[in-house]
């Protein structure tokens, strides 16, 4: 495959690059395309939830629990919720609760858009660490070859054939440990962030196998190739090979690789979260909301607070799995359409 | 393609057609008083039924049923005989307490009799064989028994005949006639049959002694590992109750039937009454819930719904069930380190010197600044107030204590009094302490991440942000947090603030219970200072994990220890309780209700009045209305 | 083929004791041990007797001697008692929550393989139709939904809702006794669920892979030159499409193996299902080591193995891929 690639023109004969090309062809993934918005509609308005919604995601309102979905604030006036503005600046007015309130009263939207930054944050960061350990491990270990490239080979193998859950749950519950003081230093620096940075770490160290397999596979292929072997020649060192050659040419498999894996880490952690091994309160997450509302399915109104924070999981992990088929089509046109 | 349309329809009907067959294939039903049994669901499984050893609450359901003691409490917290042909008192001579010249105590005897119509239920008669046998096992160096706190009080056995045997102890034990464990034969109901057990007794400790470096592992083995119930023949389970072993499916469900011949008997014939009880452990509650709200569970146990809203239970029960809401005796409190105390010195946890725990004014303040009402009302519905150790209804309950209502402003006036101002304007107290450093009014809190628990700490968060305290909640498991090494190591700052959970209140049991256990401090008799208190000096060892220390209220605990008379022990504890509820050691936030739904038609299934309030205290009772079963309860 | 295969087995030892390290060195340092249990819920339980009982069982050694130990007896067959169940952890796992799994997880394999070859080809075959784009959507509900969610919302609906069926677990207690009928109507009720909610992801995943792998399959040469000889399109679509396009299923599916074995916690969990990813996950919370030991090793024998199986599938699928 030539790279850059000449596109055989129309009228004018402009060269056309190869990200050019993968986006023509992403554009016409009417799916993907519309995974990519909602996707970022949804990480826009969790980033700005302090300025969209009028309420502290924390605050209480005793006198407002279990409240249906309204477009109207409460008829009485003493359950009127204390509102950190009176009116948010594209959100909605102080007072109503358009997706209910859960078990103490708090504005479930509210709690739904502050979870949706930590359940993204996790997504995204153990999406990017696992991909770039993965990846740069895969590089360095695909350039390297010999013992280096059969031992790590061999230890991937290893880890890819213990099952990943039992693993998830030990390594967590490692990590939540109060008798290493190496883990209670850590937990008193970070404070209330730490099983936010726990469960990226843990999912990070159990999910980089794929991206370092990928890696590995394609850069060993390419390395045989005649730009590899001519940068050598010119005597290129071999890190510069790998960063500057090597790594791009894998980049785009990668990509797809990652985007995945955002929509399943954020499965994972409603997975933990389900088994109390989670997001920890008072932090907010999909997972740990939806892991609480189970208590309350029987209650009246109790299934929203189920309901919401399980549809912005599915509606979520259902975008990421549309953007990446499409981010797969448009840059790897050698696997031809799948969907 | 036409042709392959109808092919690939076909096999979809056909699939579609099962499906709708399973899903409304027979529906019949298979518990209830159609065929005079008893579904009960539960959350929690026994390990096994080991009468000797095992976490509490749900095998102590279990073995209820199959199981009975020298006496059981009836609703009322009233002692009657069970395996006993009376409970032994000073009236009917059975009890003797002998002091000497200056009043010292000596020894205390307590006459037994068992009853002639007590039998096994595999038929062998109970006598003092079994007795001598089961106090053997309880206090046998091999065996892992770690709850001997009564047993060890226990002086000899003397066995009179085949039926009579007297208890003698060598400390006082005014709860001599108390079920589960009291007596100090064994943990759970009082004894075991011996020609079941000695066998495998003597092997195991004959293999373990011949051993020694594998003496757990052959313990484990082949005592604990060789309790019948686990084994595969159900003919082994012998047990003294109600009720007959018939099989355990482990993980899902454990089927007892009736024993036509147990000595107790409910009114009418026995016919009449639930022939068969089937407890099913679904440990996800929702499930459970599920399950219920189905009709496929007649009962749930005492511990299944804990903190459930009993008015959404019962509506969403149609009318299908009742809904007890009992107080359980238990209270949930907020434990303050008082390590900060200058008496710890070097040996205390700064972090609670630095923010004044010791100092009475601060817990005052704190305990005021919380609306406990609204509180209770959210995080464990039908939950009471409450301002003691004891719980209501309890003989020595102390009606007249001091309410502590949310009262923010006297709050705020005490806190200042104590030094703290906000001079930086970030809406957290500071100080500056004798030494020159400024600190922050952070007040940690942790507790297991129960749900009405995390609830309890998000509420608890705003209403100390109102006078300037930042709460930081944390959570861990209750494995840890109960844990010698986290709970007992207050004075090293492992819990440096408010530690939350919940203990036994009393119910009949005063003032043995769990609670004003843990508030002693030194025995004044012994030589060493604060055996009860958990420090480096004494191997962290002790019930005391606050390390609050208070002369007067050590010696009425003492007193109250070691008092017959049951009237003037209340008038004792009333003291006490009156201490505390100005000491403030802990802040009492609410006493706990057990929620129990059973349907309708279910006669005699209620709360009992022993402190776990299990529901199993009489299930020789237990039947369907529509079945003849007569309402005692 | 041979020594391919020989070397693969070969090299599974090594992984073998790789996996066993790692796990049992996470298991020994993860926080709390088994005496946690005993200690928990016993008032009287004092300072002195942790001490003692952690002699007792020999915790005071360092995990590295442990797990000599372990490893010494485990090579012989022997992996130790569970200190909560009070059997040899094999029996418990083997006996008494393998059979459950294989119930539950082979099923819910079976029923995905079944849906989605014949939904897969159907798509291929109707491709751009309502029914293409209906399966391609509920494809990707199916690996978008959480999978404990999914029980939940059918229990919600199912059981308590329409009260159609069972809410959880393996039977009606004592419905043995009503005969086999029952008794065998009773178990199928108590599966639909679970199997459903479990099947999703697969069934999802390989009706997809299906689909794409018919289209590439009914373009090719000989399925055009079998068309042009007359043959009716139903022995086309079975005998020479079918066959290739199932294929690459099989190593999928070969893949999927492991997991009839080891289970699914959340599903499990939800539906009351005593298997194995329940036991492994109350092992490790209750620091039942040798039970969580013998589970995992076994279920990491499956992985390996299912991925040499795969290879060969493929091997001998695909007479152009080699090994040597």
């Amino acid at each position: 495959m030539p790279w850059p690639i000449r596109a055989s023109a129309t009228t004018r004969e402009r060269p056309v690059s190869a990200w050019g090309l993968a986006w023509s062809r992403f554009r016409r993934h009417r799916l993907a395309l519309l995974g990519g918005a909602v996707i970022l509609v949804l990480a826009l308005s969790s980033a700005l939830a302090p300025w969209i919604s009028p309420y502290d995601p924390a605050r209480s309102n005793l006198r407002l629990r279990f409240s249906a979905p309204s477009l109207r604030p409460p008829e009485d006036p003493r359950a009127l919720p204390r509102c950190s503005r009176e009116r948010s600046f594209v959100g909605w007015p102080c007072g109503v609760h358009p997706f209910g309130t859960d078990d103490l009263g708090r504005d479930l939207l509210t709690r739904v858009l502050y979870g949706g930054r930590v359940s993204l944050l996790v997504g995204f960061a153990a999406a990017l660490g696992s991909t770039l350990f993965g990846g740069l491990l895969g590089a360095a270990v695909a350039y390297a070859g010999g013992a280096v490239d059969a031992l790590m080979t061999r230890f991937t193998d290893a880890m890819l054939s213990i099952p990943q859950f039992p693993l998830l749950l030990i390594l967590s519950g490692l990590l939540a440990s109060r008798e290493l003081p190496w883990a209670v230093r850590l937990s008193e620096a970070l404070g209330p962030a730490k099983s936010i940075l726990l469960i990226i770490v843990v999912i990070t160290a159990l999910s980089w196998m794929p991206a370092f397999r990928l890696v590995r596979g394609e850069i060993l292929s390419l390395k045989e190739r005649e730009f590899a072997l001519a940068s050598k020649a010119v005597g290129a060192s071999a890190a510069r090979i790998v960063l500057r050659h090597l790594l791009p040419n894998a980049l785009h498999v990668l990509i797809v690789q990652s985007t995945l894996m955002v929509g399943e880490a954020i499965l994972i952690e409603s997975g933990l979260s389900f088994l109390g091994l989670g997001i920890q309160p008072p932090a907010v997450s999909w997972g740990n909301m939806l892991s609480r509302a189970q208590e309350f399915l029987y209650y009246p109104n109790g299934i929203y607070l189920a309901l919401f924070p399980g549809l912005f999981i599915f509606l979520t992990v259902l975008c990421f799995n549309f953007l990446g088929d499409g981010l797969r089509d448009a840059l790897d046109p050698r696997l031809g359409r799948r969907a | 393609m036409p042709s392959l349309g109808p092919w690939f329809l076909r096999a979809f009907r056909g699939l579609a057609f099962l499906g709708l067959l399973g899903v409304w294939g027979w529906n019949s039903v298979f518990g209830g008083p159609a065929l005079n049994n008893l579904v009960i669901g539960a959350t929690q499984e026994p390990d096994q039924l080991n009468p000797w050893e095992g976490a509490a609450d749900t095998k102590e359901n279990i073995l209820a049923l199959l199981f009975i003691g020298l006496t059981y409490f009836d609703v009322h917290g009233n002692l009657l005989p069970g395996l006993a042909t009376e409970v032994p008192t000073f009236a009917n001579g059975r009890l003797r307490v002998f002091y000497d010249e200056q009043g010292r105590f000596l020894r205390q005897e307590v006459d037994w009799t068992l009853r002639e119509d007590a039998y096994w239920s595999d038929g062998t008669p109970i006598t003092t064989a079994d007795v001598l046998f089961t106090f053997e096992v309880q206090n046998h160096p091999l065996i892992p028994v770690t709850f001997r706190t009564f047993s060890n009080k226990i002086q000899e056995i003397i066995v009179k005949d085949a039926k009579n045997f007297t208890i003698v102890y060598k400390e006082p034990n005014p709860f001599y006639a108390n079920p589960s464990g009291r007596i100090g034969l064994a943990r759970f109901y009082d004894i075991a049959p011996k020609h079941i057990w000695e066998p495998i007794f003597r092997e195991a400790i004959r293999e373990a002694e011949a051993q020694p470096e594998k003496a757990a592992e052959i313990i484990t083995a082949k005592f604990l590992g060789a309790d019948p119930a686990t084994g595969r023949d159900p003919t082994k389970v012998v047990g003294s109750g109600p009720f007959k072993f018939a099989e355990w499916v482990k993980n899902q469900y454990l089927r007892v039937v009736r024993r036509p011949d147990f000595f107790l008997r409910p009114p009418g014939p026995m016919e009449n009454y639930v022939q068969e009880v089937i407890v099913r452990f679904i440990i996800h509650e929702p499930t459970l819930l599920a399950a219920l709200f189905a009709g496929e569970l007649d009962a749930t146990d005492d511990i299944a719904l804990s903190g459930y809203d009993p008015t959404i239970l019962a509506a969403q029960g149609g009318g299908m069930f009742r809904v007890e809401v009992i107080p359980s005796g238990f209270i949930e409190m907020l434990n303050f380190n008082h390590f900060g105390h200058p008496r710890y010195g070097e040996e205390g946890c700064a972090l609670a010197r630095d923010l004044l725990l010791h100092d009475v004014r601060t817990r005052q303040a704190i305990i005021l600044a919380i609306d406990r009402e609204a509180l209770a009302a959210a995080v464990f519905p039908g939950a009471i107030v409450s301002n003691s150790f004891v719980v209501r209804g309890d003989v020595g309950y102390n009606p007249d204590l001091i309410q502590w209502p949310y009262d923010p402003e006297r709050a705020r006036a005490l806190l200042a009094e104590l030094g703290w101002k906000d001079t930086d304007g970030n809406g957290i107290l500071d100080r500056i302490t004798p030494d020159g450093r400024k600190v922050e009014f952070r007040l940690p809190h942790v507790t297991t991440p129960a749900p009405f628990r995390v609830r309890t700490q998000e509420l608890l968060v705003e209403y100390l942000a109102e006078v300037g305290i930042k709460l930081e909640p944390t959570n861990l498991p209750a494995a840890v947090l109960f844990s010698t090494e986290f709970i007992n190591r207050g004075s090293l700052c492992t819990w440096p603030g408010i530690i939350e959970y919940a203990a036994g209140g009393g119910i009949g049991e005063v003032p043995a219970d769990e609670i004003s256990g843990e508030l002693w401090a030194d025995d004044p008799t012994t030589p060493e200072p604060l055996d009860n208190v958990p420090r480096r000096a004494n191997a962290f060892a002790g019930s005391n994990v606050r390390g609050w220390v208070h002369e007067e209220y050590d010696r009425l605990h003492f007193a109250a220890l070691n008092e017959f008379d049951l009237a003037k022990r209340a008038e004792i504890i009333k003291k006490m309780q009156v201490i505390v509820n100005w000491e403030l050691p802990f802040i009492p936030l609410y006493e706990r209700v057990e929620i129990m739904m059973s349907k309708v038609g279910l006669a005699n299934y209620l709360a009992g009045a022993a402190i776990t309030r299990t529901p199993f205290w009489n299930a020789w009772m237990w039947g369907w209305v529509e079945r003849g079963a007569v309402r005692v309860y | 083929m041979l020594a391919f295969l020989m070397r693969r087995l070969l090299l599974a030892i090594p992984t073998l004791f790789l996996i066993s390290v790692v796990v049992y060195a996470l298991l020994a340092l993860k926080p709390g041990d088994p005496i946690d249990e005993l200690r928990f819920g016993n008032p009287g339980f004092t300072h002195a007797d942790y001490e003692r009982l952690i002699k007792l069982y020999g915790l005071d050694k360092p995990w590295y001697i442990r797990y000599w130990y372990w490893l010494s007896r485990a090579v012989r067959g022997d992996f130790g008692p569970s200190r909560r169940y009070g059997m040899p952890a094999a029996e418990f796992v083997f006996r008494q929550r393998m059979p459950n799994t294989l119930l539950l997880s082979g099923l819910s394999l079976l029923v995905a393989f079944a849906v989605a070859v014949p939904a897969g080809v159907w798509c291929a075959l109707r491709r751009h139709s309502f029914v293409d784009y209906a399966v391609t959507t509920l494809n990707f509900v199916g690996i978008s939904v959480p999978v404990f969610w999914l029980g939940i919302l059918l229990i919600y609906v199912f059981s308590v809702r329409l009260g159609w069926l069972p809410a959880g677990s393996l039977g009606t207690p004592g419905v043995a006794e009503q005969g086999l009928g029952a008794y065998v109507v009773d178990r199928l009720r108590h599966l639909v669920l679970p199997v459903l909610a479990l099947s999703s992801i697969q069934m999802a995943t390989w009706t997809r892979f299906m689909r794409s792998s018919m289209l590439e399959v009914i373009h090719d040469e000989y399925i055009r030159t079998a068309r042009a000889k007359g043959l009716p399109e139903r022995a086309v679509v079975l005998k020479h499409a079918l066959r290739n396009a199932i294929l690459p299923i099989i190593t999928l599916v070969a893949l999927a193996i492991p997991g009839v074995f080891s289970g699914a916690v959340l599903t499990e969990t939800v539906f009351n299902w005593p298997g194995m990813g329940r036991a492994i996950y109350d092992a490790i919370l209750a620091n039942d080591f040798n039970v969580a030991m013998v589970a995992l090793m076994f279920i990491s024998l499956w992985i390996i193995l299912c991925n040499i199986l795969a290879d060969v599938a493929y091997a001998l699928a695909d007479p152009r891929i080699r090994y040597d």
